[in-house]
């Protein structure tokens, strides 16, 4: 297990390398001036200014320089500072992160509390009127564009109903009630759309367990149909929900750019939003490598729980 | 003595035109530009005087006409963006004036009539002692928030500041015709320029003249955008980015309201930073918010329920063509001339703003004091602009713009195919867009929004004269660059009139750009948020120190 890990924290860094180089690249391929492009519509600044604002950036440096001057900052604690509100990036995204992982962590335990049973129930219901609502029901949550469920939600629960406040964001350590509240409907949002997606994987896995031999074998010894789903098919069927569950960080972290801007939530995924609008080249690049590094991390994670979930396999 | 040398100066009363002669005479060949409301009104805060240069009216800054005022409470508003910065002099969005100008005052303000306004003013008048020569007599008492005095050599300070290149100011172009800034004594200020500037005066009133605390920036050096300090109504309270902003009531304000106690009315103000409208809707359909800028598929719903009021505000920008004139096709004057007949800007403003914005005739809006409703913008002719697409051979047109202009790129691709062109649309992010169309300069033309600047030289000379950044390609133009100078260059106000005129015919004869319709912002308040009618400044941003609760 030691070699292995060390093994794939050598190429965790690798993949981490590329994408520092992809982002530092693919920023400086846009089109123009990127002083110019980073004033926005307000461009009034005149020549000396952008040339001063270009010295600051480093970009009159060659990109390699810049490149090795921006990973001298990474190592180093100073990560530079925002163009636009001037906040150090670093400070930024501590700022921010807590936001993200409040709501992504909820949004993942809706996702499991509700795809995993529904999953089960139609797997066990295969081909039954249950499966086939649970199925559509599914298949609409997949399709559903992020976006349009949360409108629905704060239209439905916040508006008419008066249940839950349509927007905003307050951390759970200062007041764990209504972060609660300010937190329900963009996790329902997040949440839902990954239930259709962990649902349907567990359905398939559960239907191939359900007609393995032990699973005869549990039955014909007399078990309970409860404890032969439960106890012996679910943890066999968990393992590709595993794979999934490290999938669905990542396509929830792309989601929260989204989701945030919607529910108005000051997290990562807004913070990638406005970098990339504003053209806001020291914080966009920390961002994405931290995303990326959250996500290498999952990965990793998820392997390593194979040997939880299935203890047959050794990671060598 | 010239009759009038700013705008609203013709309209000078009585009193403010008695002491503008009186300064008036303090050189030789001395013009007095702005009426001053005299000493009185120095101390009263605009309570008795008037604006500068009128008869009291509903102007941001005259609250005269209040009967009663309550004061307390938070006003919770919101906003699509949080600040670029809160350092007024060195943000770089359009979107952050709202914000600042509850913390900061300008040198020399202007009213809601995008007029100079003593009353407003750091500056308690100024005289124009030569065409190159500004002096200005500073309000006493002032203090920042931070206890630091405002006097003349922080105003030298603050001026230098924004025209030192190393603090990339965004108002540096504005204040460039500053060579050299002289403090006689604490309290008076002179201004020297490199020519007659009649613009100047005016742009003191947006970013480049807003005041800031020297001490506060040395202080907290390249964080001062994030902890400002100014001498406005308000003062900073926290700034959670992409959350909310906070400010609270500054005791000390100089300003009085119409109770003759210190401005402003509200404890705070808190904008909850919400980017998607139909959120911030349902805020304050649900209370929780008192004022929100009003989509125009909301606006009918919400102006007909009694729980609100709505404001409107007409020409903060423009929506049209923007031309490359050095590139083809559009080099073609003809190509130019059959797109401004081939665009139906009735049916434009029907489909895309519901048939609420007023009709563009150019680049001035209604909101600008040069605006000239009998200006004859093109019209529709089909046939027209069929023949001159023919004669000239054209039957593809590249267009690049970006997201919230994609109704109206479709609009205009369905008029100009409907005599004979084919659009080749490129959609981009606005950054991209900029870079293509003013920097790269590959792009014919660029369909996008203009906003509207303090000073209507802050648009022209950017859009017309042949240095101009938004002036793609920088072709050569001396009769266009004159025009644009000299209306620069004058103080007086008949004249820039006449000028702006001549310029915007001139544009419109030769279609620098095409012009469809003016944007239409509006405001829905809570019923009794008092003064939100007003609440909208000369440049269509809002304002909220006259704001209460009734």
């Amino acid at each position: 297990m030691g070699p292995y890990i060390a093994r794939r924290l050598i190429s965790m860094m690798v993949v981490l390398v590329c994408v520092s180089i992809a982002v530092f690249v693919l920023i400086r391929m846009l089109p123009g001036d990127p002083v110019v492009a980073l004033i926005g519509t307000e461009g009034s600044l005149d020549q000396a200014s952008r040339d001063a604002f270009a010295h600051e950036l480093g970009l009159d440096d060659p990109v390699p320089v810049q490149y090795a001057n921006w990973v001298k900052g990474i190592v180093t604690g100073d990560w530079g500072r925002s163009v636009r509100s001037r906040q150090p990036v670093l400070e930024a995204i501590v700022d921010r992160a807590p936001a993200t992982a409040q709501v992504q962590v909820l949004a993942i335990l809706v996702a499991l509390s509700l795809g995993i049973p529904i999953g089960v129930i139609s797997a066990v219901r295969s081909n039954t009127w249950i499966d086939r609502v649970v199925s559509i029901g599914a298949l609409s949550g997949v399709a559903m564009p992020n976006f349009w469920l949360a409108l629905l939600l704060i239209i439905v629960l916040s508006v008419e109903l008066n249940l839950l406040p349509p927007s905003g964001y307050v951390s759970i350590f200062d007041d764990p009630v209504e972060a609660l509240r300010y937190s329900i409907l963009p996790a329902l949002t997040g949440g839902l759309l990954a239930t259709a997606t962990i649902m349907r994987q567990v359905r398939s896995s559960m239907l191939e367990v359900l007609r393995q031999d032990y699973v005869r074998t549990a039955r014909a010894k007399g078990l309970q149909e409860r404890r032969v789903v439960v106890v012996h098919a679910l943890r066999n069927a968990l393992l590709p929900v595993v794979t999934v569950i490290g999938l669905l960080v990542a396509q929830l972290l792309g989601g929260s750019v989204i989701l945030e801007s919607v529910f108005a939530i000051p997290g990562m995924g807004r913070l990638a939003a406005d970098s990339i609008f504003q053209r806001d080249f020291p914080m966009l690049q920390g961002v994405v490598l931290v995303t990326a590094t959250v996500v290498v991390v999952m990965n990793l994670l998820t392997d390593l729980a194979y040997g939880l979930f299935d203890p047959r396999i050794r990671l060598s | 003595m010239r009759k009038s040398y700013l705008p609203g100066s013709e309209r000078i009363s009585r009193r403010g035109f008695i002491h503008g002669s009186a300064v008036g005479v303090a050189g030789l060949g001395a013009m007095a530009v702005a009426g001053c409301g005299g000493d009185d009104d120095a101390s009263s805060g605009g309570t008795s005087g008037g604006p500068a240069f009128g008869t009291p009216t509903a102007v941001a800054g005259t609250p005269t006409v209040v009967a009663s005022v309550k004061r307390g409470g938070r006003l919770r508003a919101t906003a699509t963006l949080g600040p670029s910065g809160l350092d007024p002099q060195t943000g770089q969005s359009g979107g952050d004036h709202h914000y600042f100008w509850t913390m900061y005052n300008n040198l020399i303000a202007y009213n809601r009539r995008g007029e100079p306004d003593a009353t407003l003013s750091l500056a308690e008048k100024w005289e124009i002692v030569d065409p190159t020569t500004l002096r200005l007599t500073l309000r006493q008492g002032v203090k920042f928030h931070d206890g630091a005095d405002f006097n003349a050599d922080v105003v030298k300070w603050n001026i230098e500041r924004v025209l030192n290149p190393d603090t990339k100011s965004s108002a540096r172009g504005q204040l460039l015709a500053i060579t050299k800034v002289e403090t006689p004594d604490t309290k008076t200020v002179v201004i020297k320029l490199d020519k007659p500037n009649g613009a100047l005066i005016v742009n003191l009133g947006d970013r480049g003249g807003a005041m800031v605390s020297r001490t506060a920036v040395e202080k907290f050096g390249k964080d001062f955008p994030r902890n400002p300090v100014g001498t406005g109504p308000f003062q900073f309270d926290s700034w959670v980015a992409d959350s909310s902003v906070k400010v609270k009531r500054f005791p000390g304000y100089w300003r009085k309201g119409a109770d003759n106690q210190a401005l402003p009315y509200v404890d705070e103000i808190i904008w909850q930073l919400i980017p998607e409208s139909v959120v911030q809707i349902a805020n304050l359909e649900r209370g929780d918010l008192d004022t929100v800028p009003l989509a125009a598929t909301d606006y009918d719903r919400i102006k007909g329920n009694s729980k609100y009021k709505v404001t409107d505000f007409a020409g903060a920008s423009w929506i049209g063509f923007y031309m490359n004139r050095t590139l083809d096709p559009v080099k073609d004057p003809r190509v130019r001339e059959g797109i401004a007949y081939a665009i139906d800007r009735k049916a434009m403003v029907d489909a895309a703003t519901f048939g609420r914005s007023p009709i563009a005739l150019g680049p001035l809006t209604p909101a600008q004091w040069p605006y000239n409703k009998d200006l004859k913008a093109p019209t529709l002719d089909k046939k027209r602009a069929a023949e001159l697409f023919s004669a000239a051979g054209v039957k593809t047109l590249p267009v690049l713009s970006y997201p919230p202009m994609k109704q109206q790129l479709e609009l205009a691709q369905a008029m100009l195919k409907d005599v004979g062109v084919e659009v080749q649309p490129t959609v981009v992010e606005v950054g991209t867009m900029t870079a293509r169309m003013w920097t790269t300069q590959d792009m014919p033309t660029c369909l996008a929004g203009f906003s509207i600047r303090a000073d209507p030289d802050g648009m022209m000379s950017e859009l017309y004269h042949s240095k101009g950044f938004y002036n793609a390609g920088h072709p050569e133009h001396p009769k266009m660059d004159g025009l644009v100078e000299k209306a620069r260059e004058s103080y007086d106000l008949e004249e820039r009139k006449r000028l702006y005129n001549d310029i915007q015919r001139l544009g419109l004869d030769e279609n620098f750009g095409v012009y469809f319709y003016y944007s239409l912002a509006s405001q829905a308040s809570v019923a009794n948020l008092k003064g939100s009618e007003n609440m909208f400044g000369a440049e269509g941003k809002a304002r909220y120190d006259e704001l209460f609760f009734g």
